[in-house]
Order: structure tokens, then sequence, then C-alpha cells
């Protein structure tokens, strides 16, 4: 694929518009569209999802001033439209392109990660930690009974389990990702 | 929203790769402006990556995720993280189980079948309702019991703790003919030398002068490991020392902690906004003479 230059401003101020009049949700419009584009491309297996996600972003960009006054429909179908042809271009490219050689799997288990999740368990308060253990701790099988199980212990529903587990779990993310860096400098 | 959307199963399927392509169309058009549908595929993935560390997803779930799913930096950080979940869960946890469900449903329905059988269905259902409560009842008293072990052992763990803190805050010039003192250099990653350390009935206190490449900490925190890597005991506010030209932190354990075994001590560093950093581990071996 080859690269196209960067916007102007005047281009990124009309996609901006089109997207909103009020440049505050056209801003929040875009960074959704951005992160949706790169979801997008890494569910259908491309690695450079930021890449492709920017290159479909800028080809609209340039665009819009043409189609802006006569576009009927959502703008997001337009979007859309545009990253289904930047993916079939994308594997065009791949095709016709030699194979590299596959790099060996990276390891998955990390005593850097298991240490310092050890570190961040110990930071959480201890509600949250036992809260989050427990849930692991029965996390032996998909069964819906190991989850019910965990609920009545806790008293809690089931979404409420699953938000509350997930807030705790990206504070561990977090935390554990502040630490690998520290350990890895 | 979210509903016209489909289920979670469906959204896996969909991250898995395992959708016809106008299924996929229809979700990816809205992940573009559908935030309540990108939270969703967030949580659905999480929990997708969390269901591959823990092995529990089914065989070919597993295959199309070794195949389809794309792992960018931000996932496999996530993926490595669930790995290390994991890993702590099987070196550390052991579920509590939980109430056994009742009676499978299709034999509650064959004993409240026609109104003859009303009685003993009955007197049936009231047996199991007495034994499912006197079964309750044992198994909050075992979850007790274990509750009052792990709260014992705790306050033991912290007691000795409590002692090793105070052991090497004190000065035990006056106690040197009664300890051993060793040097112990950070393991190296291509070694697997464990120095032995032999001790005998003279022997009241073992002090380990831990060697360090750095000093940049007001105080360490050493932790004594068992050789799984599992925590013992902690040591805080520990001090380093110039000795013999080397940076050296002084660790001190009664010898009657130690029984033959093979340790490691963890050692960290605590700066002054309370972040740790990894200095070592030193492993140890423990012989009687």
């Amino acid at each position: 694929m080859k690269p196209h230059p960067s916007l102007t401003t005047e281009e990124l101020d009309e996609l901006f518009r089109w997207l909103d009049a009020d440049p505050v949700k056209a801003a929040a419009k875009y960074r959704q569209i951005h992160r949706g584009l790169v979801e997008r491309f890494l569910n259908r297996g491309c690695l450079d999802a930021e890449t492709l996600a920017d290159e479909t972003i800028d080809r609209v960009a340039r665009k819009v001033r043409t189609i802006a006054p006569n576009y009927e429909g959502n703008v997001k179908d337009y979007f859309h439209g545009v990253a289904k042809r930047v993916f079939l271009e994308y594997c065009r490219d791949q095709r016709r392109q030699a194979r590299p050689v596959p790099a060996a799997p990276e390891p998955l288990f990390s005593e850097v990660y298991y240490d310092c999740l050890e570190l961040c368990l110990e930071k959480l308060p201890p509600e949250k930690r036992e809260l989050i253990l427990t849930y692991y701790a029965e996390k032996k099988s998909a069964k819906i009974e190991s989850r019910k199980a965990i609920r009545r212990r806790l008293s809690l529903k089931a979404d409420a389990l699953r938000v509350r587990t997930h807030r705790i779990r990206k504070t561990l993310e977090d935390c554990i990702s502040e630490c690998v860096k520290r350990n890895e400098t | 929203m979210m509903e016209e959307y489909g289920s979670r199963d469906l959204l896996r399927r969909y991250l898995l790769g395992d959708l016809e392509e106008d299924q996929r169309e229809k979700i990816e058009a809205g992940l573009l402006t559908d935030e309540k549908l990108f939270d969703a595929i967030a949580d659905v993935r999480d929990e997708m990556i969390d269901d591959y560390s823990f092995d529990i997803l089914p065989e070919r779930d597993r295959k199309l995720f070794d195949t389809n799913f794309v792992l960018n930096p931000e996932r496999l950080h996530k993926l490595r993280v669930s790995t290390a979940l994991a890993h702590y869960r099987d070196a550390n946890l052991a579920p509590v189980s939980s109430m056994q469900a009742s009676a499978p449903l299709s034999l509650i329905q064959r004993i409240f079948a026609g109104r003859k059988r009303w009685r003993l269905a009955t007197a049936l259902v009231s047996s199991l309702v007495l034994l499912a409560i006197g079964y309750g009842g044992w198994r909050a008293y075992e979850h007790y019991q274990l509750k009052q072990r792990v709260e014992e052992l705790r306050v033991k763990q912290l007691q000795v703790e409590q002692y090793l803190a105070k052991l090497n805050g004190q000065d035990l010039s006056a106690h040197s003919d009664s300890m051993l003192s060793l040097t112990l250099r950070p393991l190296l990653r291509e070694s697997k030398a464990t120095n032995k350390v032999r001790i005998s009935a003279r022997t009241e206190i073992l002090e380990l002068r831990l060697e360090a490449k750095e000093s940049n900490f007001p105080v360490y925190r050493a932790d004594i490991e068992d050789s799984d890597g599992v925590r013992l005991y902690s040591v805080e506010n520990l001090r380093w020392r110039q000795d013999n030209g080397a940076i050296v932190v002084f660790l001190r354990l009664p010898s009657q902690l130690l029984s033959p075994a093979t340790y490691q001590i963890h050692l960290q560093g605590i700066s002054a906004q309370q972040q740790t950093v990894d200095i070592g581990r030193y492993p140890f071996q423990i012989v009687l003479v």
C-alpha cells in the first residue's frame, strides 16, 4: 500500500465538521470511529491495524469536501465502506509480498509478569484482592454453576460480578504494565 | 441497542473469526458508533483471553484462537497477565467449594408428576431439604474452621515478621560467637549454583550479606521464599552498607527458622516514592552439621 502524506489542518477540520457541528462531540466520534476501525482490522487478522485505521480515516478526510454536501445516510457507513476497500487492498498486498518466515511464538508465561502480579495484588485493597482471587480460584471450568457459586458467595448479580472483576482486572493490568516497564529499564 | 448484534457467544464467535461474512459486517459497522457494543466486545475478548489462559476454552475455540486471534501489544499484555494469574492460581489458591446443587430437575419433575404421588413427593422433598440443611451446616463449619486456621497461620507469620524486624534492627556484636555470616551474590540466569550453608547446633543467627549492585534506595525489603518461590516471610527497612568495597544489605535470620531445605532471598529496593525495584534473588541451601 503506497504511503499517503499526512492530512492538512483544513482536511482535518472539514472531517470533524462532517462528523458533528460541535467540536467536542466531533472529537468523541472521531475517537470512537478510530478505535472501532482498529478493533475491526485486528479481528480481521491485521497486526498493523493502527496503520490501516489511519489510512481509512485519511482517505475519508480527503473525500469529505466533495462528498459531504450531497451525502445522505449515516456517516459511519461511509467509513465502513472505505475500511472494506482498505482491507481488500491490504490482503492483496500481503499476497503479493513474499511471506516472511514466521517468528517464533512469544512465550506467554513471564517471570517478570508473575513477580509484578504478586506485587500488584498486594497493592490492592483487601476486599478487591479477595474478590479477584476468589473469582480466579473458582475459574476451573466454563460451567455456569461455577459462576453462580461465586455470585452466591459474594451476593452479587451476574453483571455486577463481571463489571467489578473487570474493573479490578484493569487496575491490575495497569499496575503490572508499569511494573514490567520498570523492570525492563 | 446491544441486543441487535446478538449474544455474548455471537461476539465470541466474531472475535474467533467464526462468523458468516454478513454477520461480521454488521458487527463491524456497529463498532464505529456503538459504545456499548465496543465495550461488550472488549469484555467478551477479555473473558476469552482468560478462558484461553486457564485452559477452559473448548478445543475447537482454542484452535481458532491460535489461528485467528491477532496479538497486538495490548492483547499480548492482557494474555500475559492472564497467564500469570493462571499460574498464581495454581500455585497459591484452592477453590472454596460451593454447596452442591440440589437434586436434578428431571427427578423433581418425576416426583411431582401426578396427584397420587403428592404425599410421597412431599416426604421425599422434605427429607432432601433437611439433608441439604445438615450438609450445608457441616460445610459452613468446615469453611469456618479453614478460615480460622488460615487466620492462625497469618497471625503466626506476622509475629515472626515482627521478630525478624526487631532482630535486624539490633546491634548483635555481642552474639558474634553464635552468628554465622555468609556473603551471597545475586543469581545469574545461566548459573545453577546454590550456596550451601552449614549450620551447627551452636549457630543461633545466620547473617546473610547480600551483595547488591546499586545503593540507590533508602531501604530494602527481603522476601524469604521456599524453593517453589512461595513467600514465607518478609523483612522490611533493611539498609545497605559498604563492606570490603561492596554494597551489601545485611539480613539476619534465626537458625531455628530454617529447616534443612533450599531457600532464596528475593531482594527489592524501595524508593522514596514507595516504588519497588528488583535487585536480585539469592538462593541458598541449609545443611545441618
